[in-house]
């Protein structure tokens, strides 16, 4: 550590001794469930010396709400709103990726109408996902101003939700073969003045945080995450991407009309918890060039889902990924024909983000350690299920 | 996107102990016998032709006579997927740790463990993950547990 | 706190004496009801309804709600989620340490009663009344910020009834 070496440096100049018989040990320090920075309830047992981090063992479990369990027991239709609360910063596309796992092992065709709506109620779920990251990154490291920012621009975008489908947060929107209801009249004339406001208010929490000193320092060349080390925990999202790993899964493994659309793929060099940062804004911008494009694209046509509340499956099964705004998402749904599912497993990206952590956290301070974990943007019901 | 695994490569490397599996809807999936997996895991890491970097999922499922362990694998630069399916035994299920290959399967061993006590062998550290501390009734995801705070919704 | 306990008990005796606790008590509760700080504790999809509801568009700070990050600072608790049975332990030691007079308000059907996950589920407390006291239930999954507002009313119109002479009790009871 450079700081020892300065100390003994100095101590030498001035004739004291250094090692003065001061005993220090190890201390363990808990960062509970309950804890400001720790997005939801995880347990961050360190063991530190000092300032400095020694490890880090995460604990997880505080919100495991046995939903895999839950869904061997509901029909097809009743697992819908379940999703919902497996991620519920982007319930959009825990929708999606169960309604289209489905529909991939029933064989069922959607119309273009409804491919059209669900990329933009997607798109619009990860602009409002990265808000929240950005305002609690924001105020994990002491900026309290672009939170409340944040927040204000969010609720415009619940606004076009609610007038939709009815609901804020948990929408339960996206159905098997289709959508629960159409778009109302006006709503696209809506949306798009939504986007034409929200473009330049990027710029301006741009200025707020991007190239500010301080924000630098404490987020420049902290907790570098490399490239085989992400792909070997099997890291996805903007913190596989802010490694350098040009990797989307709306590219490289389609489960919507994305081709359809011009957009880029912002990755980031180094891997440091700046890259994370710096790709979520431009994926930000990246998502309002994609709503535009549905939006003035929109097909006419039917959209509403038409499954029976009986709808049975045929027998198989099948593993669908999709790109939510922390990373991928899967569901793996086993049928054996009947009305309810044999087995449905839901894999989270935080789940294998926090594998990671302990092992980039080796040798840091307690201060870069929250900068890290906010980084990550974990949310804990993706982890616990 | 369209390029699938050569499955032909790993059959005709592990004569006898793999086969290929023929799923609804169509896709990549071999069947892999338990006494290999590790071998098997190995090989698909360090073949240059295939690819495999991305260990994805890892997940168990009770078919009620047997237990099934699915790995799911892809590849960031071929593109495709595979799943690898390895059959236990109901009573006393065993299964050899793989996390020192594919580092991502260290919480997903973990979790198949307390979920549905299947023993992983030679695991660095085998802990409890999602239950609570004092968990002493059993493996919860096998099909018909029953437990004590466990209310089962009644057909309607 | 033992002069306050008994000061009540003597007032009434005193002919008019009544007169002085009830202007007592108003002054203490409207007090107490106008600035109700709340401790952070999202458990799950509530706790993003409950940051909704601090910030920006329906702000709790006009009711004098800011929100601490200790219980040691903290009046009102929002159990805002689902509370599990790792969890449960931690949410009464986080209650005990919060000091008298406090308040919880189970927000979401899953504080209420274990909201959806109520069946075929091993691990859910099904109501997080089964370990602590609650004085204010919130429907809704997740309840809109609207009603999140309409119950910290309700507490505070419960706290507006409250009597002196209660203090004693609270006090012992810790």
């Amino acid at each position: 550590m450079d700081e020892e070496r300065v100390a003994r440096q100095i101590a030498e100049t001035e004739g004291i001794s250094f090692d003065s018989g001061f005993p220090t040990e190890e201390f363990m320090v808990n960062m509970g469930p309950q804890h400001p920075s720790t997005h939801g309830v995880c347990r961050l047992l360190l063991s530190m010396d000092g300032e400095n981090v020694k490890s880090v063992q995460p604990h997880i479990g505080y919100l495991h709400r046995a939903i895999e369990k839950i869904c061997e027991n509901r029909t097809y239709a009743q697992i819908v709103p379940y999703t919902d609360r497996f991620e519920y910063v982007t319930s959009m596309a825990c929708n999606w990726v169960y309604c289209k796992a489905v529909e991939q092992l029933s064989n069922i065709e959607i119309t273009e109408r409804s491919e059209y709506i669900r990329v933009i109620m997607l798109e619009l779920n990860r602009i409002a996902s990265h808000l929240i990251f950005l305002g609690t990154f924001g105020l994990d490291l002491g900026a309290v101003t672009p939170f409340l920012y944040c927040l204000r621009e969010r609720e415009w975008i619940m606004d076009l939700y609610e007038s939709v489908c009815g609901q804020r947060l948990l929408y339960n929107y996206i159905r098997i073969g289709g959508v629960s209801r159409d778009l109302p009249v006006g709503w696209e004339k809506k949306c798009i003045e939504f986007v034409d406001y929200f473009e330049p208010i990027i710029d301006d929490y741009e200025e707020l945080l991007t190239y500010n000193p301080i924000f630098l320092t404490r987020t420049r060349n902290v907790g570098i995450l490399p490239k085989d080390m992400a792909i070997d925990y099997a890291c996805s999202g903007p913190v596989l991407r802010g490694s350098g790993v040009q990797w989307d899964l709306r590219v490289d493994d389609p489960f919507g009309v994305y081709d359809k659309f011009d957009f880029e793929i912002p990755t980031g060099t180094v891997g440091d918890t700046w890259d994370r940062y710096i790709v979520r804004i431009r994926e930000m911008r990246q998502s309002s060039r994609i709503i535009r494009q549905a939006v003035e694209g929109l097909p006419e046509g039917t959209c509403v889902a038409k499954a029976k509340p009986t709808f049975k499956a045929p027998e198989g099964e099948y593993y669908q990924r999709l790109e939510s705004s922390r990373g991928e998402i899967g569901c793996y749904v086993i049928s054996k024909g009947e009305k309810k599912p044999w087995r449905v497993k839901l894999r989270g990206a935080s789940y294998n983000h926090l594998m990671a952590l302990p092992e980039i956290c080796k040798g840091i301070k307690i201060a870069d350690l929250v900068a890290i974990f906010a980084s990550f943007d974990a949310v804990m019901p993706e982890v616990d299920r | 996107m369209s390029n699938s695994v050569n499955i032909d490569l790993l059959t005709s490397k592990f004569p006898g102990k793999v086969e290929k599996l023929e799923l609804q809807p169509a896709q990549d999936a071999v069947l892999v016998d338990k006494s290999i997996i590790r071998e098997f895991m190995q090989f698909l890491k360090d073949e240059k032709s295939l690819d495999l970097d991305y260990l994805f999922c890892l997940s168990a499922v009770d078919q009620e006579e047997y237990l099934e362990v699915v790995y799911h694998l892809g590849s960031t630069i071929e593109h495709y997927k595979l799943a690898v399916k390895v059959k236990l035994p109901s009573e006393n299920p065993s299964i050899d740790t793989i996390c020192d290959i594919y580092r991502a399967a260290n919480w997903y061993e973990r979790e198949i463990w307390e979920l549905y006590g299947i023993d992983i062998i030679n695991h660095p550290d085998l802990r409890l993950l999602l239950l609570p501390e004092d968990w002493n009734e059993g493996a919860p995801m096998r099909r018909g547990w029953t437990g004590s705070d466990f209310i089962i919704m009644p057909e309607p | 706190m033992g002069v306050i306990s008994k000061l009540p008990v003597y007032f009434e005796q005193v002919p008019g004496g009544g007169i002085v606790t009830t202007q007592v008590e108003t002054v203490l509760n409207w007090s107490r009801s106008s600035s109700l700080w709340y401790m952070l504790f999202g458990l799950a999809c509530c706790a993003i309804e409950m940051m909704c509801t601090g910030a920006s568009r329906y702000d709790l700070d006009r009711l004098g709600m800011i929100f601490r990050a200790s219980p040691r600072q903290s009046d009102l608790m929002f159990v805002a989620g689902t509370v599990t049975h790792k969890m449960a332990p931690r949410v009464k030691l986080l209650y005990e340490q919060m000091s008298s007079p406090k308040y919880v308000l189970a927000m979401g059907g899953c504080a209420t009663r274990g909201g959806p996950f109520y069946y075929d589920s091993y691990s859910v407390l099904k109501g997080v009344d089964r370990i602590i006291p609650v004085d204010a239930y919130i429907p809704g999954c997740p309840p809109r910020p609207e009603s999140l507002i309409e119950g910290c009313l309700k507490i505070m119109e419960k706290i507006k009834q409250e009597k002196l002479a209660d203090w004693s009790r609270d006090v012992k009871l810790g």
